[in-house]
């Protein structure tokens, strides 16, 4: 006799496996951010010069993870009727398309690197692995949101620290695009991908306070304003970027006390939706979440600044000297675009917030 | 009053931070001793003199002293060549990175310190090496046909990142060359 699958796992719990493989996307999402930030910092120090590289290792594994809960997510999905298909129809199909991009990205990288030696940071096929993370980082965002909504209670629950997990990966994808017009590492010996010094310096005072401030207070509401996850969300962050771009550079370690304060404005701004949720009060945290992206993207920010204000040679071992020589030039003239976008930031996250729990869909 | 205390709380915890971030960490770490590479370089010529069509060979072993170097360069430039072609090969290569021709032409840094680019105005080889620890050697050694005769010159130099005093360049005197930068000039006389 033939036993269906329904007879096997009840509704509830293929529900469950659908979040779980959704997880799975955003873990595997989140080891290829880390493999590609642990990459950046790798080509910066020791210029690698083939496609086997470590960081490289780590950044497919995760695109392996991410494959294998993409499968498992849509094959369940299939099996979804009536509103629950709806439901994650949109979420579903962006992780489609992602993954689609994010695999074919590895053939397109080496047939590039073998043509090509190496590539540069705006290569077609890290834009293409960019996007295919993004697309995949959101589209399971969405779907752990959306599961969660419905069965997220007033106290605290899993579902509301799922959130970190959910979002870390895209806003680390999305750092990545910034980085990738605003970093000067576009230039190879076949061609120069590198953005307009002026250009990309605009851009990072506009985008980074803006991102920064968007996906922070994005992630206190989507949580409900519960504290401690968008601090969770803000040193997990914190620790990635120490871990792939700090430790690896023997002389950024004494930089770490430094780059650990930043917990300070993660706290403080959580601390404040918290309290209250009045507009000045997100402006407010928009506003100090802006003003610490200068701080938040050391090292890699070095490299953005010192093109239009020394144009020096940054080698691993003067990285803080510029960083910290720059400072004090740097910072009055940020401090305020870097307010104005962090504020954009928090009107951003409440437009977007219906969208990502598909209110409009349902109603 | 328990929001007022917690207000002030937060306003001292950005105060510390703004402060630490902008005003303590940067004194403290740019009071720091910066390391300084001091790269030597010696240089063995096979022959110094050759008939038209011969070849000879020249041989660079370059050492690094002092501190830890991010990067450390050999160049070897070719004033009187317009390209390198065939006259130049390497011969033996045990430098960390590929090698990196040099074309009239190309932007190329100068000035480390401070910062700065210039325009190639003749061809070279540049050898390099990345994390080169203290008495830490790499040698490169280059197979020249003269296509002319005449005097054969090359230019030759040797970098270290960072370039934080004049020990971080090889030779410390000599010609100045189009990086203003010291070279030690060797030629081979070309018989015709």
């Amino acid at each position: 006799m033939e036993i269906s699958k329904n007879q096997i796992f009840s509704k509830k719990s293929i529900e469950k496996i659908f979040l779980f493989s959704n997880l799975t996307i955003s873990f595997g999402i989140l080891l290829v951010t880390i493999g590609g930030g642990w990459d950046i910092t790798n080509h910066l120090l020791n210029k690698p010069e083939t496609f086997f590289a470590p960081p490289h290792a780590l950044l497919y594994t995760g695109v392996a993870i991410a494959l294998f809960g993409t499968i498992v997510m849509f094959t369940l999905w299939n099996n979804f009727s009536g509103h629950k298909r709806v439901h994650y129809r949109f979420s579903v199909k962006l992780g489609i398309i992602g993954i689609f991009l994010l695999v074919d990205a590895g053939p397109i990288d080496f047939l590039w690197h073998s043509n090509f030696g190496l590539d540069g940071l705006l290569s077609p096929p890290h834009q293409t692995l960019l996007s295919g993370m993004f697309l995949c980082a959101v589209g399971s965002m969405i779907s752990i949101v959306r599961y969660g909504k419905s069965h997220k209670t007033n106290s605290y629950s899993i579902h509301h620290f799922l959130i970190v997990l959910a979002i870390l990966p895209v806003w680390m994808t999305a750092s990545g695009f910034l980085y990738s017009f605003s970093l000067p590492f576009s230039e190879t010996d076949y061609f120069n991908f590198n953005p307009e010094i002026y250009f990309a310096v605009v851009f990072a005072t506009m985008s980074m306070p803006f991102l920064n401030s968007a996906i922070l207070v994005l992630t206190s509401k989507l949580a409900n304003y519960k504290f401690g996850i968008m601090s969770i969300t803000g040193i997990t962050l914190l620790i990635i970027n120490a871990t792939t771009s700090i430790l690896p550079n023997p002389a950024l370690v004494e930089t770490l006390p430094f780059y650990v304060m930043t917990v300070i404005p993660f706290v403080v701004s959580d601390v404040i939706l918290t309290m209250t949720r009045s507009r000045s009060a997100i402006y407010a945290t928009g506003a100090i979440l802006g003003t610490t992206f200068y701080f938040l993207y050391f090292p890699l920010i070095t490299h953005v600044y010192n093109e239009v204000v020394y144009n020096r040679v940054v080698s691993g071992s003067m990285t803080s000297n510029v960083y910290f020589e720059m400072l004090p030039i740097i910072f009055p003239l940020i401090v305020g675009p870097a307010i104005i976008m962090g504020i954009i930031g928090t009107e951003f996250a409440e437009k977007i917030l219906p969208k990502i729990h598909g209110n409009k869909q349902e109603s | 009053m328990k929001k007022f205390l917690i207000s002030g709380v937060l306003i001292a915890g950005l105060f510390v931070y703004f402060f630490t971030t902008l005003v303590i960490f940067p004194q403290e770490y740019l009071s720091h001793k910066v390391i300084e590479p001091q790269p030597i370089q010696t240089v063995t010529l096979s022959v110094d003199d050759i008939s038209l069509g011969e070849s000879f060979k020249i041989s660079i072993e370059t050492e690094n002293k002092n501190d830890v170097a991010d990067i450390l360069i050999t160049s070897v430039a070719f004033p009187g060549l317009q390209e390198i072609k065939d006259s130049v090969e390497i011969f033996s290569y045990d430098y960390t990175q590929s090698p990196r021709y040099i074309v009239p032409g190309n932007e190329i840094n100068s000035q480390y310190t401070s910062g700065g680019t210039i325009t190639a105005q003749y061809p070279s080889i540049e050898a390099y090496s990345r994390n080169v620890a203290p008495d830490t050697a790499y040698q490169m050694t280059l197979d020249i046909t003269p296509q002319n005769a005449g005097t054969f010159e090359m230019y030759i130099k040797t970098i270290a990142i960072p370039h934080t005093t004049a020990l971080s360049h090889y030779p410390y005197e000599g010609l100045m060359d189009s990086q203003s930068e010291y070279v030690s000039i060797f030629t081979v006389n070309v018989n015709p």
